[in-house]
């Protein structure tokens, strides 16, 4: 094969670009852990960064399938924040008859109906999605507020809040979840799809695969996700607030793009971008150690997306440099 | 008189006011190498758009082997063993070359109740196939981006070597290559023709398509103008009929 007489270094090269948010995350931490080792080398520690992460991550998982589609769900964080409100208004209140686990079934499916309506807009009527999502942004925000006001903090069921609340119980789920996405896009028909349609979409559709069909079915995935992130912030924060998820899209798509995945479509790891997350996790806890204001952290989160942006750029000039094939 | 492969017959197609195909007709008959030439908008490429399905006619109607067919989508034609190389290679650029050449019609394994993508089985068939064709690609694993245009328009012929169909479309295969990309695509439609069947070569430069077809239709502005056998004219003569068009 001609992949090991590619010289060593090269690989090596290629590899730690690739896999660079891992490489931030380290870095990093152990940035952190120098200043703040008491706090920051505890096992709890680590294990409440990607604890904490998971329900982000999922807004992470449904913005990157549908950048990596070429297209965007501005509206995935404000959908999570009035799908857990609808859904804990019809389990606490409207309908409290409903038992676990199918009350866990409610907010996915929930979610699943939200993305499947953007889906509709980007899909069939072929909406830009910028302007579509961000329509749908306002108004799940200004609904989630007119179902209810205030926060709900009671009549869940012990499920329904553990699968989220509790450390050893959302970890697993969340990685195998990832685990699941990774192998789909990267194995299966469906997922090569996604990848061809993002990257092409006009020569995609002369080969046979309809790329509106691809965006109603990733939205509706998209929504499946806001739906998952929905069930796991509720049970994080024991409770759905009216501001639950709020302007979290932005921290999604932070993340995806730290990932690696690119704003142009077709390009992308699903596992570098949960990488993604858990760097911002990181950010946040080590921020966390100091008491930073809030208001710093946005600052900083903020020159975060702005360097994931110029790394991303001179990720893919030098990957194209290592890459190009030296015959001809 | 048996049956053409294909008829197609009073094509019509309107983009808005302008008439893009006005009243065309076109047979094919398996083995037999059509070469349909004109200039850029006399309607070739919308033709074949309409063949494949990828858009809708406004009038006429299509015969595959004298019975009437529609064509709602890629899949409609291809059950029907219709492939095309379109002049734009239709490749997509972040793939590597082997999932190109199977996009659409990827090939799989079971394993248990799922179907996953048989990436081994297809990077080997493509290798094959390229090296069949001469191209010089680095590995099937490369992206496309990184191929030249000569190389490009390999892979969607290679895409056509595979799938063996009943009719074989050209469209400009040979703008973008090189003398040598050329003789392996002549070589190509000699070979396809050998095996009976259909071909399509779709140029609007005539020097390329006059070697190996048996006939020739001349389009101008969404009509057809002529339908000349090979034995009935010779290459300069077909070229002073096109300029006059």
């Amino acid at each position: 094969m001609d992949k090991q007489e590619e010289p060593k270094d090269k690989r090596l090269q290629l590899f730690l670009l690739e896999n660079l948010s891992w490489i931030l995350i380290i870095v990093f931490y152990a940035l952190f852990a120098a200043m703040r080792p008491v706090g920051m080398l505890k096992w709890k520690t680590m294990v409440f960064i990607i604890y904490s992460s998971i329900p982000l991550g999922f807004l992470v998982f449904g913005t990157g399938v549908c950048l990596i589609c070429g297209r965007m769900d501005l509206s995935i964080a404000e959908m999570a924040g009035f799908v857990a409100m609808l859904s804990a208004l019809i389990l606490t209140k409207w309908s409290p008859g409903i038992p676990p686990p199918l009350d866990i079934l409610v907010p996915i499916l929930l979610g699943g109906l939200c993305g499947l309506f953007n889906g509709f807009l980007v899909g069939v009527l072929s909406l830009n999605p910028f302007l579509a999502t961000l329509g749908t942004y306002m108004a799940f925000d200004g609904a989630t507020i007119l179902l209810h006001p205030y926060p709900i903090y009671e009549g869940f069921s012990n499920l329904y809040i553990n699968l989220g609340g509790v450390e050893y119980i959302a970890i697993p789920i969340a990685i195998a979840i990832l685990i699941i996405i990774q192998i789909i896009l990267k194995y299966t028909k469906f997922g090569n799809h996604i990848y061809a349609v993002g990257g092409n979409a006009s020569s995609s559709r002369m080969l046979g695969v309809n790329p509106n069909r691809m965006y109603i079915i990733i939205y509706t995935i998209s929504g499946l996700f806001a739906g998952l992130s929905a069930l796991f912030y509720t049970g994080f924060l024991h409770a759905v607030p009216p501001g639950l998820a709020d302007g979290n899209v932005f921290l999604a798509f932070a993340g995806a793009i730290i990932g690696g995945i690119s704003l142009e479509g077709g390009r992308g790891s699903m596992i570098n971008a949960f990488a993604g997350v858990i760097f911002l996790g990181v950010v946040e806890a080590g921020l966390a150690m100091f008491n930073v204001s809030p208001f710093f952290r946005k600052v900083v989160y903020g020159f975060l997306v702005v360097l994931a942006i110029l790394i991303n750029k001179y990720r893919s000039t030098i990957s194209d440099k290592i890459l190009l094939p030296k015959s001809s | 008189m048996p049956e053409p492969l294909l008829r197609m017959e009073n094509i019509h197609k309107w983009f808005g006011k302008v008439h893009a195909l006005d009243g065309v007709d076109v047979e094919v008959n398996a083995g037999e190498v059509v070469g349909i030439i004109g200039d850029n908008g006399a309607g070739k490429s919308t033709l074949i758009k309409i063949l494949v399905g990828l858009i809708p006619k406004n009038e006429g109607r299509i015969y595959w082997k004298g019975e009437e067919v529609e064509m709602r989508s890629i899949d409609d034609s291809r059950r029907l063993g219709i492939e095309a190389v379109y002049q734009d290679q239709a490749v997509v650029d972040c793939l590597s070359v082997s999932k190109n050449v199977f996009l659409g019609r990827e090939l799989t394994k079971r394993i248990g109740p799922f179907r996953f993508l048989n990436l081994r089985t297809m990077r080997e068939h493509t290798d094959v196939l390229t090296h069949k064709l001469g191209l010089d690609i680095a590995t099937v694993e490369q992206e496309v981006r990184f191929c030249s245009g000569g190389e490009r328009q390999g892979i969607a012929i290679t895409r056509a070597m595979y799938y063996e169909a009943a009719l074989t479309i050209l469209d400009e295969p040979i703008t973008a290559l090189s003398l040598k990309g050329t003789k392996q695509v002549i070589e190509f439609v000699k070979h396809l023709k050998q095996r009976n069947i259909g071909v399509i070569v779709i140029s609007h430069n005539i020097g390329h398509v006059y070697s190996v077809a048996d006939r020739f239709i001349l389009m101008s502005k969404g009509k057809k103008k002529f339908n000349i056998e090979k034995n009935e004219v010779s290459l300069t003569s077909l070229e002073d009929i096109l300029i006059g068009l």
